[in-house]
């Protein structure tokens, strides 16, 4: 996948704020439709095809889900993911910088009780595992984000779903290292 | 698509669908087993197979059995993983003759199990095993002995 890491603090920052904690069935946002249940299941070559962008958001919707994530829109009306185990959450949503459409990925999760961010930013100073990821750690809250260039010929699931998964470990990792779980 | 109980055969290669979209890239073995290998990505190399344990199914995501790194044992290996049990659950760690092998296992009711909760239970064990594997590693390079 050609990769492209836009600009994403100023998105991190109102993303990365968003509640955590799950929501009262009367708050609860909509579920992003369609969802998994109502779609064919993808092969995993399948490739996420620019388009209108309601149609784009259930395609991200539904590779979120077939992660393991169970999905609602968000304020934006993207979709925002979470699952019953100890998995970060997860957001996607569409952007673009200076023209070139691109799909955000943004992984986030509570800091333990005791630590600050300080101690994540020492946490992660060497990580390897990954490149051109963007940190945010406020209030008690940690985000990682990264943006990849969407391109006319589209991304390709399998391609997406990798860098999810790369992006949660590096979240786990730093986590798991600021509780001494891993040092 | 549902991963409901069956021949081994078919629930293993319903698993390997789901486990593929879920962004991993596998291939079966001579024995049956499914080797999905992705050292670049920073996920160690995972063997899916099914597991019976009486009438109960299962399948089984781990690393292979292999050396441990130098200067650590299997004693040490699981006192070093207290805290990482805590993070997740369900992990099993398998360590004898100075072999490792880590991961987990799912189980498969007699209901079937959906796509999105194997995966679920999938990324939760993926997640681990890579952060085992992370600090093995980190425990060899810093010549950590135990």
């Amino acid at each position: 996948m050609t990769r492209c890491v836009v600009a994403l603090a100023a998105l991190l920052a109102c993303r990365a704020s968003a509640p955590a904690g799950p929501s009262s069935p009367s708050a609860r946002p909509k579920v992003v439709e369609p969802s998994l249940a109502s779609r064919p299941l993808p092969e995993a070559s399948h490739r996420i095809l620019p388009g209108p962008k309601a149609q784009v958001i259930a395609e991200l919707t539904a590779a979120s889900e077939l992660a393991g994530y169970s999905c609602s829109a968000d304020a934006q009306g993207d979709p925002s993911c979470q699952s019953d185990n100890n998995a970060p959450r997860f957001l996607v949503w569409l952007g673009d910088r200076d023209g070139t459409p691109s799909i955000n990925l943004l992984v986030a999760a509570r800091l333990p009780p005791q630590t600050t961010c300080d101690d994540i930013s020492m946490a992660l100073a060497d990580q390897r595992i990954i490149h051109d990821v963007l940190t945010r750690c406020e209030g008690g809250e940690i985000g990682m984000a990264a943006g990849f260039a969407f391109p006319a010929d589209g991304v390709e699931l399998r391609e997406l779903q990798r860098y999810r998964r790369v992006l949660e470990t590096l979240l786990l990792y730093g986590l798991a290292r600021v509780t001494n779980q891993l040092d | 698509m549902t991963i409901a109980p069956g021949p081994a055969k078919d629930v293993l290669a319903r698993a390997v669908r789901a486990f593929e979209l879920a962004g991993h890239r596998c291939t079966f073995d001579r024995e049956g087993d499914a080797i999905c290998d992705e050292k670049d990505q920073g996920t160690p190399t995972l063997v899916l197979s099914t597991l019976e344990s009486g009438d109960k199914l299962g399948v089984s995501i781990a690393s292979p059995r292999t050396p441990l790194p130098p200067g650590l044992s299997c004693a040490g290996i699981e006192a070093l993983m207290t805290g990482a049990r805590a993070l997740v659950r369900d992990l099993h760690i398998e360590c004898s003759d100075e072999r490792i092998a880590i991961g987990g296992v799912i189980p498969i009711p007699d209901a079937g199990i959906t796509v999105r909760d194997f995966n679920s239970s999938s990324r939760t064990i993926v997640a681990l095993t890579s952060l085992v594997f992370l600090r093995l590693s980190a425990r060899a390079t810093s010549g950590d002995a135990r």
